[in-house]
């Protein structure tokens, strides 16, 4: 494998941790960097892995699952002084490796700690913080957590490094906390911070109903999480029908989901479920089963006309029910960060 | 009459049993899965326990130095661990290998996985080695108290 591990050749490594709004910080950071006469180096991951050096940017092809190697760097591509990577591990094991091998970060953020990965991290928030704890390394000289439960930030605290909580000045406006995190980060590393207010405002225009051809929806299919559902359904108000792609690869999020419908953590009309399990989840919860297909998604649209209330489309985009119906309501791309990827900029392939 | 070798196997079941029920109460592994098959073995074949521990050491820091300078992790980690793991055994007990060995062989590696993958390494091994000593001591108190042959 040809390539370089960031930790030997990049002085400061900053690693972006947690359950939602990874992405969003790293490339927050990283753009407000990278204006300012220093080499940087930013990777994000998720369905689009990309890696931003300086001005370029490398669309990183993969075969098969996402891998920790995609995080090796290209060689060559000279002097570096920050980098900023966004922890793709979903499980205490590759969270570690890519601390312990890969990154070596001496900065880790955490930017909130959710409901997500419950198979591998465990089935409350507590226990998901305790097993994320441990994955930070001897390295680590500060982290900062956007989290603001006590009991949680309590677990995260230890003896060896800095910690440190950032408080949003909004803290009911859901991701409030990445711009947050992103002006502590810029200011600890010796830059100006950034207009957090302005940011603000500009989630808070982006977390509203949205209404196309007379039917009101808001598409969350990138929430994975109920934590993070529940708290834009609260901000967005009202009584929706959930709209819930499941996956068979991550039975934790259909259980986690299936607590929040259950437990009723917010006000809902009821719930239109597809994909692996829907029948189950649409039997335990009153619900109804869809196939995961676009003429599932079909039914959905009618079902939505003829409620004619808002619907909250959540849990995955990897289906082709909510693919589909994403495609009938118009919405195209995935709605990465708050900017503008510019991917069209020395756009390259690499292997 | 149970034999010593029948209370050996039990008490391997026993063990797994208690490795789960305590990795249901913590919600990780804190103690290697393959400890409660390596004490039986060592407690009826007690001249294999070096070539356990050379087994373990070695397996554990050439499994590191894959780790750290050639970036294996996960599965292929874990092939590498047990590779050597059964290279070491066939070399340290060249001179007696029969099926038991065979089955034995890769258990060394097994532990040093375990121990690798685990969310405090140094506790997995401290735990894992007082387990295996409460084990190995449990089944010489249990034969001489039933007086199996």
């Amino acid at each position: 494998m040809k390539g370089e591990l960031p930790w030997r050749v990049i002085p400061n490594r900053i690693s972006i941790s947690g359950t939602r709004g990874k992405t969003s910080l790293a490339f927050l950071v990283y753009s407000e960097i990278v204006g300012k006469n220093k080499g940087v180096l930013c990777k994000i991951t998720g369905t689009l892995p990309l890696m931003f050096i300086n001005k370029s940017t490398i669309l990183m092809k993969r075969k098969g699952p996402a891998k920790l190697y995609e995080n090796v760097i290209p060689t060559n591509i000279g002097k570096l002084d920050y980098c900023i990577m966004e922890n793709q591990g979903i499980s205490v094991y590759t969270m570690k490796v890519f601390h312990e091998v890969f990154l070596r970060p001496q900065t880790v953020v955490l930017t909130n700690i959710r409901l997500d990965h419950v198979e591998n991290l465990g089935k409350t928030r507590e226990k998901i913080a305790s097993a994320i704890s441990s994955t930070i390394t001897k390295d680590v000289r500060l982290l900062l957590s956007g989290e603001t439960d006590e009991r949680i930030n309590q677990i995260l605290k230890k003896g060896y490094y800095e910690f440190d909580v950032v408080y949003s000045p909004k803290p009911e406006l859901p991701g409030s906390e990445i711009p947050v995190l992103g002006d502590y980060l810029l200011r600890r590393y010796g830059f100006s911070g950034i207009d957090v207010w302005m940011y603000l405002r500009k989630i808070e225009s982006e977390l509203r109903w949205k209404e196309t051809r007379g039917l009101v929806f808001y598409d969350g299919s990138k929430i994975n999480d109920p934590n993070s559902a529940s708290l834009v359904l609260r901000w967005l108000g009202g009584v929706p029908l959930i709209i819930l792609q499941l996956r068979r690869d991550r039975p934790g999020r259909t259980w986690a989901f299936l607590k929040m419908i259950r437990e009723r953590w917010v006000d809902y009309n009821s719930v239109i479920v597809s994909g692996d399990w829907s029948d189950m989840f649409a039997k335990k919860t009153n619900g109804i089963s869809l196939p995961d297909s676009c003429e599932g998604a079909s039914k959905a649209l009618e079902i939505m006309r003829e409620r004619g209330i808002p619907a909250f489309l959540t849990g995955s985009r990897g289906g082709k029910f909510i693919r589909c119906l994403l495609e009938m309501l118009g919405v195209k791309g995935i709605p990465l960060v708050y900017g503008e990827l510019p991917l069209e900029v020395n756009l390259k392939s690499r292997g | 009459m149970m034999s010593i070798q029948t209370l050996a196997y039990l008490s391997s079941v026993v063990g797994l049993v208690i490795i789960w029920m305590l990795y249901e109460r913590v919600g990780y592994r804190p103690i290697s899965i393959s400890v409660p098959l390596l004490a039986p073995y060592v407690y009826l074949r007690i001249e294999i326990l070096y070539a356990i521990i050379v087994g373990i050491l070695v397996s554990a820091l050439l499994g590191e130095i894959f780790y750290r300078y050639l970036l294996f992790y996960g599965l292929r980690q874990f092939f590498i661990y047990n590779i050597i793991s059964m290279l070491v055994i066939f070399i340290t007990l060249y001179t007696s290998i029969n099926e038991e060995v065979l089955l034995l062989s890769t258990l060394p590696g097994l532990f040093a996985y375990d121990v690798h993958s685990s969310r405090n390494r140094v506790r997995t091994a401290i735990l894992s080695a007082i387990f295996f000593t409460l084990h190995v001591t449990s089944l010489f108190i249990l034969v001489n108290i039933l007086r199996v042959v």
